[in-house]
C-alpha cells in the first residue's frame, strides 16, 4: 500500500534539475538530457566556467 | 521597397524612444515588463543601447515591435486583429514568388565583414533576464535548406552569443531546421546556415507561418507583405541559401557535424526559465548589414514574443479544426495561456461538432488545452472566457481528457520522465435551441438595452477617468 501511495499520479513532484557550479557555487537549471550525455560540459551562466556533470558541486533532481 | 524602416515611419506615433542610454543587460527588457504591466504596448527604439562594458553601441535596438496585437495585425494588412486566424490560415494561398536582386541593390550588403572581421560582439544583443546564460539574438530567423530538394526552411530560434564567431543555437528536435541539420550531419557534412535579423513585420510573421516539410517560406513571407520579397544570395553559401536583401543584418556560417554543446538557461515563452540543454552551435563565417543597421530584439516570454507566433498558431489551428467543423468561426491563442491554450468559437454548432473540432485542434503539438465557446462570448477577453467556463461547464459532461499526446519540451509542468502528456478539451458552449428561432434552453444573460448603453456612453463622453479606482 505504501508503494502505491508514493507512486500516485497525483503527487506533485516537480521536474526541474539543478546543478551547482564548482567554481562560484551558482545554482542553475539544467535539463536531464544534458546531464545524461555526460561527455558534454555544463557551462555556468554566472562565471562561464565549463565543467563536466560529474564535477558539479551538487546536482538536485537527477 | 518595403522594409523595417518604411514600417517604422508608418507607426511613428506608436514608438517610444527613450532619450537616455538604456542597458542591454536587462534594462531594455525591464522597460517591456513595466509597460506590459501598464497595458502599454508601443514599439521601443533605444537610440543609445548601453553595452555590458558601459560603452554606448552605435547600433540602435528596436524591441516590443510585436507586443501590440492590433499593430501586428495591421502590419499584415488586417484591419481587425480578431480576424487574424482566417487571414493566417490563408497565408499560403496568397503566396508571392520572391525575386532575386543584385548584391549592389541589397541594403543588407552595405557592410560585409568576413573572416577575422566578422564579430558577433559588435551587435547590441541583449541579456534579457536574470539567470540567462548570456547575451542572446532573439529575433534571428534561422535559414537552412533540405539537401535533398534544396528547399529552404526558416524559424526564429534563440541564439546565444558565446564569442566573436560562435553562437549556441536552440533547435527543437522536431523542427524542420533540425530535420535539415540531421540530413547534413548524416553525410558527415556541416549544415549551412544564415540568420537574418530585422525586416518589415509582415515578412517576419509570414516567415513564421506553420508550413509542411519541405516547403519554402519565402513566397509565404512575400504574400504576407503583399509584394515579392527581394532576396540576394548569401556570401558564404551563394544561392543555396538566399537572404532578404532588405533585412538589417545577416549572420552566416555552419553548424559543424555532431558538435553538441550546452546552451541556456534562457527565460522562455512560458514565463519560466528554460534549462541548459544540449544543442548545436553555429560557427560564424560572415556578417553583413546595413551601414546604419537597426538591431531587432524580441522580449522573450512577453507579448512581443508571443503575439506573432500565436497569430500563426491561430491560422494553423483554424485550418485543422475547420476541416471537421463548418460552424467554427474563429480561433484565439491568448497571450495569457502562452502557447498552451486555444479558444475556439462556434456559431450554432451541431451536436458533437464542437468536440470534433477540439479533437482536431488539440493535435497541434504545443497545445495542452482547447476550449469551445459560443459566438456571444468575446474570445479575445479572458474575463468573458472565464465567465463562460464558470457558468456553462459541467465537468462530468464537458471535460475531455486525452492521454498519451505529444508534449511541448518547454512546458514547465511537463513530467520529468516520459514523452507524452494528458491534454484537455473543455466544451463551454450552450446547448442548442430546440428549433431554429427559439431560445436556447438556458437562463438568459444579464443585459441592459442598447439605448441605455448609448445613454451611459453619452454621460461618460469626454470624462477623464485616469486616477479613478481600478
Amino acid at each position: 500500500m505504501a508503494k502505491l501511495m508514493s507512486d500516485s499520479l497525483f503527487d506533485k513532484t516537480g521536474n526541474a534539475t539543478w546543478a551547482q557550479c564548482p567554481s562560484c557555487d551558482y545554482w542553475f537549471h539544467v535539463a536531464p538530457a544534458l546531464l545524461a550525455l555526460e561527455t558534454v560540459d555544463l557551462i555556468c551562466p554566472d562565471c562561464a566556467k565549463p565543467f563536466a556533470p560529474a564535477d558539479a558541486k551538487a546536482l538536485i533532481g537527477k | 521597397m518595403t522594409d523595417l524602416r518604411s514600417y517604422l515611419n508608418e507607426i511613428d506615433n506608436a514608438i517610444f524612444r527613450p532619450d537616455q542610454p538604456v542597458s542591454v543587460v536587462q534594462e531594455i527588457t525591464a522597460l517591456q515588463h513595466v509597460m506590459a504591466a501598464k497595458s502599454a504596448n508601443p514599439a521601443i527604439f533605444v537610440r543609445q543601447p548601453k553595452l555590458a562594458d558601459g560603452s554606448i553601441s552605435d547600433m540602435p535596438v528596436l524591441t516590443n515591435l510585436f507586443a501590440s496585437r492590433d499593430l501586428a495585425a495591421k502590419a499584415l494588412g488586417i484591419d481587425d486583429h480578431r480576424e487574424s486566424a482566417k487571414a493566417m490560415a490563408n497565408l499560403s494561398a496568397s503566396a508571392i514568388d520572391p525575386i532575386v536582386v543584385d548584391a549592389a541593390d541589397a541594403p543588407v550588403r552595405e557592410i560585409v565583414e568576413e573572416g577575422a572581421a566578422a564579430n558577433l560582439l559588435s551587435l547590441p544583443a541583449l541579456r534579457q533576464h536574470d539567470g540567462d546564460a548570456g547575451h542572446y539574438v532573439t529575433c534571428g530567423h534561422v535559414v537552412t535548406y533540405d539537401p535533398d530538394t534544396g528547399i529552404d526552411n526558416m524559424g526564429i530560434q534563440r541564439l546565444w552569443v558565446r564569442g566573436e564567431k560562435l553562437l549556441g543555437c536552440y533547435m527543437l528536435e522536431t523542427s524542420h531546421n533540425m530535420l535539415n541539420l540531421r540530413k547534413f550531419w548524416a553525410k558527415g557534412e556541416p549544415c549551412p546556415v544564415a540568420i537574418w535579423v530585422g525586416h518589415h513585420p509582415a515578412v517576419e510573421m509570414g516567415a513564421q507561418a506553420k508550413l509542411g516539410y519541405p516547403e519554402s517560406h519565402w513566397d509565404v513571407a512575400g504574400g504576407a507583405l503583399g509584394e515579392a520579397l527581394r532576396l540576394v544570395p548569401s556570401i558564404t553559401h551563394g544561392d543555396k541559401i538566399m537572404v532578404p536583401a532588405d533585412a538589417e543584418i545577416v549572420i552566416e556560417g555552419f553548424l559543424p557535424p555532431n558538435r553538441i554543446e550546452a546552451e541556456g538557461p534562457f527565460a522562455e515563452f512560458s514565463g519560466y526559465q528554460g534549462p541548459q540543454i544540449p544543442n548545436p552551435v553555429v560557427e560564424v563565417t560572415c556578417i553583413t548589414r546595413r551601414s546604419d543597421a537597426i538591431y531587432h530584439d524580441c522580449g522573450s516570454g512577453l507579448a512581443d514574443h508571443l503575439v506573432p507566433d500565436n497569430m500563426g498558431m491561430e491560422g494553423a489551428i483554424y485550418n485543422l479544426a475547420r476541416q471537421v467543423s463548418p460552424s467554427l468561426i474563429n480561433v484565439h491563442v491568448p497571450v495569457s495561456g502562452r502557447r498552451f491554450q486555444a479558444y475556439l468559437q462556434f456559431k450554432d454548432p451541431k451536436p458533437g461538432e464542437a468536440r470534433d473540432a477540439m479533437m482536431a485542434a488539440i493535435s497541434f503539438r504545443r497545445l495542452k488545452a482547447v476550449y469551445a465557446f459560443d459566438d456571444d462570448i468575446n474570445i479575445f477577453d479572458d474575463r468573458e472566457a472565464m465567465w463562460a467556463i464558470a457558468t456553462r461547464v459541467q465537468w462530468h459532461r464537458d471535460l475531455m481528457k486525452l492521454d498519451g499526446l505529444t508534449l511541448a519540451p518547454l512546458d514547465p509542468s511537463a513530467p520529468a520522465t516520459g514523452r507524452t502528456i494528458t491534454k484537455a478539451a473543455i466544451d463551454a458552449t450552450l446547448p442548442p435551441a430546440p428549433k431554429p428561432g427559439q431560445p436556447k434552453p438556458v437562463a438568459p444573460r444579464n443585459r441592459v438595452s442598447d439605448d441605455a448603453l448609448a445613454a451611459a456612453e453619452a454621460v461618460l463622453d469626454g470624462i477623464d477617468m485616469t486616477g479613478w479606482p481600478s
